[in-house]
C-alpha cells in the first residue's frame, strides 16, 4: 500500500519541480555529519551554527534552559568553530586559502541531543563532540589558482569602486562633464592603470546604469549620491553570482586537498530526562583521511577510517569495545554533484563482554568476540539548487541482540533533501527496513 | 537599494610628516579597497599596504573618500570586519599593527556590503 502512494508523490514532486541552472553542489544540500551526531546515530534536521559567543550563550541557554531550570531538548544540533567565535581583522581571504599544516582554528565543536536507542529502550540522549585535520595536504598551485579566481569573481567591483571615488572626487560641474571624464579616462590613461585594467567592466556599468539613468545637465553635487548609490546596487545585484561561485570554489578545492582527521565524541543518556540522572552510553574516536582520486577533474574520491567505540554496560547488557574500519568511494557526474554515486563498507571487529562472576569482592567478565560488516551504496540525484533525492540500499549490521546467528539488516531508504537559505534540511522521508535470514 | 555604510572620520596631521594608508579585509572574506590620494593617484587591491596619501602639509584640509567593498565569501563565517590604519611610518607586519579604526557588519550568506569613509585631515 506504501509503494503506490509514495510512487504517485514522488511524480508530483518530481512535476512540480522546475529545472534550474544548478550552481550548488550538493553537499550543500545534505546535514553535516559532526562527531556529536556521529555518536548518537543520528541525522539533524537544523543545525544551529553560531558566529560569536554571544550566539553561542544565546543558543545553549535558549535551549537548555526552562524555567531557569537545566532541561535537555528534544532535538538540538550545534556545531561551531571557537577559532570564528571572535573577529580576526588581519586575517584575509589569502591567509584563509592556506589550510596546511596543523591548526586549532580548523578545531570544530558539536553538541546535539536526540532520541536514541539505550538496550531495548529509547531515551534522551546528548552527544558531545570534536573533530580537527592533524595534517592537510599543501598545495601552493591551488591556492594562486583559488585565488586567482576570487579576484576574477571580483572584478565588477573592482570595476563599481574607481568609478565611484572618481566620481567622489569629481569637481565636474555638471553629470555629463563628469560622465565625458569617465570616457577621457578610458580612452587616454596609460596601459596598466586601474582604468585600462578594468575598461569593459566599466564601460559596463556606465551602459546598463548611468548612460540613461540621469540628466546630463543636471548638478553634479545635487546627484552625487543617487549616481553613487546607483553604482552600488548595480555592482551589488550582479556580484551575488560571482560570489557564489568563490564560495563553491573554495568549498570544492579545499576538498581536493588530501587531509587527514581526527575526531572524538561521548555520548550520555537521560532515562529519565533528568540532568541529575545521567550515564555515559558511547565513547568514541576515530580519524579518517580523505584524498582525491582524480585532481583534473575531481570526479572520484576516497575516504578512509579508523574507529573505535567502546559501548558501556546497561543494566544486563554488558559493555562492548567496536574497531571499525570503513572506506568510501565517491563519484561525480560533475563539479555540482548532479548525480552521485558512492560505495561503502565497515568491517567491525567486536569484543562484547557476557557473563560475570565475582569472586573475592572482585567481578570478572567472559569475552566474546565477532566480526561483523555493513556496506552499502548511496544514490544521489540533485534535482535543483534546493532539492535532492538520495537513495541508500545494502546491508545493516547484524542484529545486536543475536548476534550469534547474525541476523542482518537490509538497508533500503530514499531521503529527500532540500534546504531552505543554504540551511539543510531533511524531508521525513521514506524509510523500509526489511529483515533477512 | 544600496547595502551600504558610511563613516566619516577626522585625523590631525603634523606638516612634517608622510602619511601612509592601509586598509585590511578581516575575517577571511572577498572584496577591496579603492580610494585616491590628493596627488590624484588612485590605488586599489583586495589588501591596500602602505598607500601613500601624502605629506602632512599637502593633504592638511583635504579629505580622502575611501570606497571598501566587500563580499561575505568566508564558509566559515559570516562576519565582516574591515580595518584601515593611518600610520606615518609604512607598516612592515600588519599583524602587530594597531588600527586607527575598524568597521564591523553581520552579513547574510554571500551578502555584498560597501563601506564609504571620508578622512578629513586636519
Amino acid at each position: 500500500m506504501k509503494k503506490p502512494l509514495f510512487i504517485v508523490a514522488f511524480i508530483i514532486v518530481i512535476s512540480a519541480v522546475t529545472t534550474y541552472a544548478q550552481d550548488k553542489s550538493f553537499t550543500t544540500i545534505i546535514p553535516s555529519s559532526a562527531p556529536a551526531f556521529t555518536i548518537l546515530g543520528i541525522s539533524p534536521t537544523e543545525i544551529s551554527k553560531p558566529n560569536s559567543w554571544n550566539a553561542l550563550q544565546g543558543a545553549l541557554y535558549q535551549n537548555f534552559n526552562s524555567n531557569n531550570q537545566g532541561t535537555i531538548p528534544k532535538n538540538f544540533a550545534l556545531e561551531f568553530s571557537p577559532y570564528w567565535l571572535s573577529d580576526h581583522p588581519n586575517f584575509t581571504f589569502k591567509d584563509y586559502l592556506d589550510k596546511s599544516g596543523f591548526s586549532l582554528r580548523n578545531l570544530n565543536i558539536s553538541l546535539a541531543t536526540g532520541t536514541v536507542q539505550y538496550g531495548r529502550d529509547s531515551v534522551q540522549g546528548l552527544g558531545f563532540g570534536i573533530r580537527i585535520p592533524i595534517w592537510t595536504a599543501k598545495s601552493t598551485t591551488l591556492q594562486d589558482s583559488l585565488t586567482k579566481t576570487i579576484k576574477e569573481n571580483q572584478k565588477l567591483r573592482t570595476a563599481g569602486r574607481i568609478v565611484i571615488v572618481s566620481l567622489m572626487n569629481s569637481r565636474s560641474k555638471t553629470v555629463g562633464d563628469f560622465f565625458k571624464n569617465i570616457q577621457d579616462s578610458l580612452q587616454n590613461s596609460e596601459q596598466g592603470s586601474v582604468w585600462k585594467n578594468n575598461k569593459d567592466l566599466i564601460n559596463r556599468i556606465y551602459t546598463d546604469t548611468l548612460g540613461n539613468s540621469f540628466d546630463t545637465t543636471d548638478s553634479l553635487a545635487k546627484q552625487k549620491i543617487n549616481i553613487r548609490n546607483c553604482i552600488a546596487t548595480y555592482t551589488q545585484n550582479h556580484q551575488k553570482e560571482f560570489t557564489e561561485k568563490s564560495k563553491q570554489a573554495i568549498v570544492a578545492a579545499l576538498k581536493e586537498i588530501a587531509q587527514l582527521e581526527v575526531s572524538g565524541a561521548l555520548g550520555m543518556v537521560f532515562p529519565t530526562d533528568q540532568f541529575n540522572n545521567s550515564r555515559i552510553s558511547k565513547i568514541g574516536v576515530w580519524s579518517d583521511y580523505s584524498f582525491s582520486l582524480d585532481k583534473q577533474k575531481n570526479k572520484l574520491d576516497a575516504t578512509v577510517a579508523l574507529r573505535y567505540v567502546r559501548d558501556f554496560k546497561i543494566d544486563s547488557i554488558y559493555a562492548a569495545n567496536n574497531v571499525d574500519v570503513i572506506g568510501r568511494l565517491n563519484f561525480y557526474t560533475d563539479s555540482q554533484q548532479k548525480f552521485t554515486l558512492s560505495a561503502w563498507g565497515l568491517l567491525r571487529f567486536i569484543s562484547a563482554s557476557s557473563q560475570s562472576v565475582v569472586i573475592n569482592n572482585l567481578t570478572y567478565y567472559h569475552n566474546n568476540t565477532a566480526w561483523d560488516n555493513k556496506y552499502g551504496v548511496d544514490i544521489s540525484y540533485k534535482v535543483s539548487d534546493n532539492v535532492a533525492f538520495a537513495y541508500s540500499f545494502g546491508k545493516g549490521y547484524s542484529d545486536p541482540f543475536s548476534l550469534t546467528t547474525l541476523k542482518s539488516k537490509l538497508v533500503n531508504f530514499l531521503t529527500v533533501y532540500y534546504s531552505i537559505d543554504n540551511k539543510a534540511l531533511k524531508a521525513s522521508g521514506q524509510q523500509y527496513l526489511n529483515r533477512s535470514l | 537599494m544600496a547595502n551600504t555604510i558610511e563613516h566619516e572620520i577626522n585625523f590631525s596631521v603634523s606638516t612634517a610628516l608622510t602619511y601612509y594608508l592601509s586598509v585590511v579585509i578581516g575575517n577571511g572574506q572577498g572584496g577591496g579597497t579603492t580610494f585616491e590620494n590628493p596627488g590624484g593617484t588612485m590605488y586599489d587591491d583586495d589588501t591596500i599596504l602602505n598607500a601613500l596619501i601624502g605629506t602632512g602639509s599637502a593633504i592638511k584640509g583635504q579629505s580622502v573618500f575611501v570606497d571598501t567593498s566587500v563580499d561575505q565569501i568566508n564558509p566559515d563565517n559570516k562576519n565582516i570586519i574591515v580595518s584601515y590604519y593611518i600610520t606615518t611610518n609604512q607598516i612592515t607586519n600588519i599583524k602587530n599593527a594597531v588600527p586607527t579604526g575598524s568597521f564591523k557588519y553581520l552579513a547574510d550568506e554571500e551578502e555584498s556590503v560597501d563601506f564609504f569613509y571620508t578622512i578629513n585631515f586636519q
